[in-house]
């Protein structure tokens, strides 16, 4: 059984409000339901800002109503709204919450009826994508941190002394005990691993989430192997992970063109291009394209005039 | 010789002079006199007509990098600096009042020659003002129907410049 959430946004500021709906489309990629934006009455989502007199007001009917709708309180002042608040949103409105909030709402939802998304562009690792992200968000939101040890990225759990890597190709990305390093850091004192990490070279969890999805988690990219068409409307934030130099070229052809894996392994090393559109999947920067019926046939550029001089540009700034 | 240049616009004071600095083979020409109006208590100075760098290819060809004037009252040679240009470095200091309303601002202006050549958004000090985030940005382009690359960046970082300029560079290839 498919499940739909409608968002809407009451009370809200105009800016608040184009924000919201300008980020349905990465909470309906990441999410195991549907998500869509509602200006009318049919939403079963409300986001209503209680720092206006409108919201409050609109905020202390909806508890009496008894209407099934998910009410979720945004403002400064929550002081008043009662104490079975389930769902808070502070200010100002900021995009990374926004779209946990409203992850972790549909998360809870679908457990509790027990349905999955199943709509023609969704993938069917997608609960398996999710599950990976969670883990790892888990983990860095108990402490956690991400480390270089003999050439691959561990998570280090301090609170239990645990170590933890990602599994190999033949499985889902799921996270697996590093049993050496973990060894090495049980015998340490809790003085110690906290030195250690102030002397490390440690990652955060975008790095370590960008690092994982892309050197080893193959397998979650089983659905792109035919003519399925894909393009990114938002680049990842390059300060934040561990791109490489060719990945900006291919960031640009995916911003600007449908592409699909038959065309981009064409022009492409096959084993980085896999490996990058793994993470830009797992991020939740992949759009799919619905209506596959219509595939374009872009064709890749021949080495024109302008290629070449920014080839050359490349060369002079020492990137290419 | 045609003028092969990449262009770098943004509000006043958020280092467009700067940028070009990084990356140009000798310390930019400046047009900068003393700052008189408002913005004299961010900057002692502002440009008047152009900042100018340059780097030069192995062939001899040179790219030349031009930095619009940031006030909006020499707007005139902002038509004049992007004609022939290959694209368009937009920098926005996340640290003004309203960050979105600027891009908002260089969108309008230079409309024409981004659907032509193509732009990158550089968004300087996100370290210390991280709102508006990229994803606002991104929200602000898409109402535009615009699919530019909007980056994180500190203009005192050559690798950041470069950076920028390399984006540019990836979005005109397949335009």
């Amino acid at each position: 059984m498919e499940k739909v959430f409608t968002l809407s946004a009451c009370c809200m500021s105009e800016n608040d409000e184009l924000v919201l709906q300008s980020l349905i489309n990465i909470i309906d990629l990441r999410s195991a339901a549907h998500w869509s934006f509602a200006t009318d009455d049919s939403a079963n989502v409300l986001i209503v800002d209680i720092d206006s007199i409108e919201g409050r007001q609109l905020w202390t009917g909806l508890d009496s109503s008894g209407q099934d709708k998910i009410a979720i309180a945004y403002g400064e002042n929550m002081n008043g709204l009662g104490d079975n608040i389930q769902y808070l949103l502070d200010k100002p409105l900021r995009s990374k919450k926004v779209i946990d909030l409203l992850e972790k709402v549909s998360n809870q939802k679908l457990e509790n009826i027990g349905a999955a998304k199943a709509s023609a562009g969704a993938y069917a690792g997608e609960g398996h994508r999710r599950k990976f992200v969670q883990k790892i968000q888990e983990l860095f939101d108990s402490g956690a941190w991400g480390v270089r040890y003999k050439d691959q990225m561990l998570i280090i759990n301090g609170a239990n002394r645990e170590a933890y890597t990602v599994g190999g190709l033949s499985d889902l990305g799921d996270l697996a005990e590093a049993p050496e390093m973990s060894m090495e850091i049980s015998e340490l004192s809790q003085a110690d691993l906290t030195s250690a990490r102030e002397r490390l070279n440690t990652y955060k969890y975008d790095e370590v989430v960008w690092y994982f999805s892309r050197f080893h988690s193959r397998s979650l990219m089983s659905e792109l192997s035919d003519n399925k068409e894909f393009k990114i409307r938002r680049w990842p934030n390059l300060k934040k992970i561990n791109y490489r130099k060719e990945d900006v070229r291919l960031f640009g052809m995916l911003m600007k063109n449908w592409m699909s894996m038959n065309r981009l392994v064409q022009s492409e090393e096959e084993k980085s291009v896999i490996g990058l559109l793994n993470a830009l999947y797992i991020t939740g920067f992949l759009q799919l394209r619905v209506d596959q019926s219509n595939n374009t046939q872009m064709n890749i550029q021949e080495e024109g005039e302008t290629r070449g001089l920014y080839s050359r540009i490349r060369r002079r700034l020492g990137i290419a | 010789m045609s003028d092969l240049k990449f262009i770098f616009t943004g509000t006043p004071g958020v280092g467009k002079t700067t940028a070009i600095s990084m990356i140009s083979e000798f310390d930019p020409v400046v047009t900068d006199v003393l700052t008189t109006d408002e913005l004299s208590e961010q900057k002692e100075q502002t440009t008047v007509a152009m900042d100018f760098g340059e780097i030069t290819l192995e062939d001899d060809e040179k790219i030349r990098l031009y930095g619009t004037p940031g006030q909006r009252r020499f707007k005139f040679m902002w038509e004049i600096l992007i004609d022939g240009g290959l694209g368009l470095v937009i920098l926005i200091d996340n640290s003004r009042e309203n960050p979105l309303e600027d891009l908002d601002i260089y969108l309008d202006n230079f409309k024409d020659f981004i659907l032509d050549a193509g732009a990158v958004v550089g968004v300087t000090r996100m370290q210390t003002h991280p709102s508006p985030d990229l994803d606002q940005y991104y929200a602000c382009l898409e109402k535009r129907g615009l699919d530019l690359p909007v980056l994180d960046i500190d203009v005192r970082d050559k690798d950041d410049v470069i950076m920028l300029l390399d984006a540019l560079m990836a979005i005109s290839d397949y335009d």
